[in-house]
């Protein structure tokens, strides 16, 4: 994981212009970029977790574990249809103070790690969903983001005390994340979501032809 | 001191990253006995200001800043312990930090690092930060607080700390910034400037000590 999301960051256009520059400012950056590397090699414990949901569904009404009520239709309606829902916690189990301090508080190499470990999040994202897919070979899979009101420019369906409440249903298998009052992951690094598992779909083949 | 020519040196090695280059001539200024002070001001300061000018103008991108200001630093790391034993006193001493409930610290980060390049003497007070930090902070004879917020959820917050540092006899001044503010928003809950990105920070902490920008 550690080397595509290397391999990412280093193809956004905002790292790929200095590095494609090269000379001295160039060779500032590689290091920094084997820096943040190193950090994340000794400090990451990536860690997914999913949990099957128990649901309720009632009218457009879907209840969650009697935790979490969601106003949705159309998540109601593929429950109604055979569709599980499973949630799951994503997180790489450190704390950006910690960074910090194993980067001796350099904050032009802490910058880069912290881009770094974002890449680092969506490739653990990516795998999980891989892993998920393993499990679930014949299913269809749909992530369902949990955007919170605190997000900037997304529309909100969950607020922190909803987000709270969904985070209570890892019970001791949560990895150790935690949210702030105001609905910030801690660790940073961390990402919640529901995922939709769709049942295997009939194929009905009528005509012979079909089949040769 | 240095020739015009070693003077715009410094100041492209500045803005090219070249922390190598940087280094070589400040030791030359500080061998030569030149008044450091001006060396700050003329050709290393006005040097991120120009950084800061391409950054914000998208001519350059945040690595290019970065690698800017650690050549910066480069020169800092020689002139600071220097000017430190002649009493030098900062351009300012400003506080920043993160409010109460947000974990985010990217863009105060940057704040941070453009802020030491423009000569300001900066206690960062982390992420997380509750309303007495920032009053003590201010105790300690920080001039301007530096409050972000990337939440809408957290940018509430920064009302109390406004009102609670507004309210107590000292005249720290207040800028704010972070994905979720605007001028609007500054404006309305009372912030004595806003910061649009990290060298619009620098020029609103300059505007709020009445400084040219």
């Amino acid at each position: 994981m550690l080397n595509v999301a290397s391999s990412r960051l280093r193809r956004q256009t905002q790292f790929r212009r200095l590095l494609a520059k090269g000379g001295r400012s160039a060779a500032e950056l590689e290091r920094w970029l084997e820096q943040a590397y190193a950090c994340l090699a000794t400090l990451a414990q990536p860690v997914a977790v999913f949990r099957p949901l128990a649901t309720q569904v009632d009218l457009g009404q879907v209840n969650i574990e009697n935790q979490v009520t969601m106003n949705n239709p159309a998540l109601a309606t593929d429950l109604n249809s055979g569709s599980s829902l499973s949630t799951y916690l994503l997180t790489l189990g450190y704390s950006q103070a910690k960074a910090f301090d194993w980067l001796d508080r350099d904050y032009m190499v802490h910058h880069v790690q912290s881009e770094l470990a974002r890449e680092v999040l969506y490739a653990l994202g990516r795998a999980a969903h891989k892993c998920a897919k393993d499990v679930n070979r014949d299913h269809r899979l749909r992530r369902i983001p949990v955007r919170q009101e605190a997000m900037p420019g997304g529309s909100s369906l969950w607020d922190a005390s909803r987000v709270q409440a969904l985070l209570t249903v890892f019970g001791k298998d949560n990895p150790g994340v935690s949210l702030t009052d105001a609905g910030c992951f801690q660790p940073l690094s961390s990402l919640l979501g529901l995922m939709m598992i769709y049942p295997p779909k009939v194929v009905k083949i009528t005509s012979p032809a079909a089949i040769y | 001191m240095l020739s015009e020519n070693e003077m715009d040196e410094l100041f492209e090695a500045i803005c090219d990253g070249d922390r190598e280059t940087v280094v070589e001539r400040v030791q030359k200024a500080l061998d030569l006995g030149m008044d450091l002070g001006d060396l700050l001001n003329e050709a290393m300061i006005p040097a991120m200001a120009e950084v800061g000018e391409q950054f914000s103008s998208g001519e350059i991108f945040v690595p290019e800043m970065l690698v800017a200001a650690r050549a910066m630093q480069g020169g800092i790391d020689i002139i600071e312990p220097v000017l430190a034993a002649s009493d030098h006193e900062p351009v300012g001493r400003v506080c920043i930090g993160s409010v109460k409930g947000d974990m985010h610290d990217i863009g105060k980060n940057l704040v941070v690092m453009m802020l030491k390049g423009a000569g300001f003497k900066v206690e960062d007070l982390g992420v997380d930060v509750p309303i007495s930090e920032f009053e003590a902070a201010v105790e300690r004879g920080n001039q301007v607080v530096c409050l972000s917020a990337l939440l809408t959820t957290t940018k509430p917050e920064m009302i109390n700390v406004i009102n609670h540092l507004h309210s107590s006899s000292n005249a720290a001044r207040i800028v704010i910034g972070g994905a979720v503010i605007t001028q609007e928003y500054a404006d309305a809950i009372g912030a004595d400037a806003f910061g649009e990105d990290a060298p619009g920070a620098v020029k609103a902490v300059k505007q709020c000590l009445g400084m040219t920008a």
